[in-house]
């Protein structure tokens, strides 16, 4: 009798499966974006426009390798006379849309244990194509650029479920370098998201 | 996967809706641009000028509008009048500067529509699914655009026929030709034109 509670306790125990060995992780992110340093003088506001989606190989149970890929969009506009270079004025509406679409690789460390919630860091590194685009009255202006980008990064993977999705939250700072065009891009990123762990 | 699919949709949708509606009136396109030769204007004692009594249009058609033409003239008087500028008459009297305004308008067309569209239906109720759908009509569309240009240009380089010359301040207001375009809006833009042009004030 006791041995057949023992076996009757493993089977309803192991029949759970709650912690399944995570190998591959897939995130959707809906990204937040607060221009800092030089961006900040093209526009101080935050931008709540911007997904990015990317996978990561679990490699051991406490490092990944992955990339992700993903747009943010910040916009500036303003009424009013505009300098734009000596002996040249002009005044108007002035609308500009940053257009940014990263493409990156990363590697993360984890804390905690597979199945519960994980604690991260990583760095992300590779290319942010950046449009510019810049409209006063009928006239416009398009510049598009390529910027090497290296972006730190903190979060946290909380799963929720039986099937392995979870939460994922984190912050990030993206540094995009300046390279044909006069500025860096400089924003700090907040990733709320939902991936699937397979 | 399926859940992952419907989120990835979610987040497009709500993204699409949040892309900005920045021109909403065409007012909002008007512009005034001015060039100047900050130097030359500096450097040079100018108090007299003269203006045509007329504005040259320049239009492929020669179906301008010209009933705004005595209320550009009379605004452009008024605010170099308001900078110390005195008007002469250039057969009695040689002119430190010679005034010209004109209007260019332009016709533009744009096209539209979708010759390649993807559309997406909600795969749950039968009888609709994704898919590639038949494109929609194209169509085209135009608008006119019209500028005035005022140049203001030394009179004393065009005596010593200087071909390297150039025009001391040119005004461009540029903006669509529209039908609730009043004479308050055109005053109100050359008066820009002269209000970002403060080293033009002789007094």
């Amino acid at each position: 009798m006791k041995l057949k509670s023992i076996i009757l306790a493993l089977v309803l125990i192991t029949s759970f499966n709650v912690a399944r060995s995570q190998e591959s992780l897939f995130i959707a992110n809906w990204s937040i974006a607060i221009p800092v340093a030089e961006l900040v003088d093209y526009t101080d506001q935050p931008s709540f426009g911007g997904f990015n989606i990317g996978g990561r190989k679990f490699i051991y149970d406490f490092v990944s390798f992955g990339g992700y890929a993903g747009w943010q969009l910040y916009h500036d506009k303003s009424t009013g006379l505009h300098a734009v270079k000596d002996g040249l004025d002009i005044w108007g509406r002035k609308i500009r849309h940053l257009n940014i679409y990263p493409i990156m690789a990363n590697v993360h460390i984890y804390g905690g244990q597979d199945g519960g919630v994980r604690p991260y860091f990583g760095i992300n590194t590779g290319v942010s194509i950046v449009n510019e685009n810049i409209q006063i009255g009928l006239w416009e202006v398009s510049e598009t650029t390529g910027n090497y980008t290296l972006s730190p990064e903190i979060g946290v993977y909380i799963p929720v479920g039986l099937r392995g999705g979870g939460l994922n939250l984190s912050a990030r700072y993206d540094q995009a370098f300046q390279s044909s065009n006069d500025y860096q891009i400089q924003s700090f990123i907040i990733n709320i998201g939902y991936g699937v762990g397979y | 996967m399926k859940n992952l699919i419907l989120i990835l949709l979610a987040i497009s949708g709500l993204l699409y809706g949040c892309y900005y509606d920045d021109v909403t009136t065409a007012d909002q396109l008007d512009v005034v641009a001015t060039s100047y030769n900050l130097e030359a204007i500096e450097s040079g004692n100018f108090i007299t000028y003269s203006i045509p009594d007329s504005i040259l249009h320049h239009d492929a058609n020669n179906d301008s509008d010209h009933q705004f033409d005595q209320i550009i003239l009379d605004e452009i008087k008024q605010n170099l009048d308001d900078y110390g500028y005195t008007e002469v008459n250039p057969s009695l009297t040689t002119p430190d500067l010679i005034v010209l305004p004109e209007v260019l308008t332009n016709e533009q067309y744009e096209w539209g529509g979708c010759w390649d569209c993807w559309y997406w239906w909600d795969p749950w109720y039968p009888g609709w699914g994704w898919g590639y759908y038949p494109p929609t009509p194209g169509y085209v569309y135009s608008y006119e655009t019209g500028s005035i240009i005022i140049t203001i240009i030394d009179q004393n380089a065009i005596q010593e026929q200087d071909e390297n010359s150039k025009a001391l301040w040119v005004s461009v207001i540029n903006g669509v030709l529209r039908q609730n375009l009043t004479k308050a809006r055109i005053n109100e833009l050359i008066d820009q034109a002269f209000v970002q042009s403060p080293y033009l004030d002789q007094n």
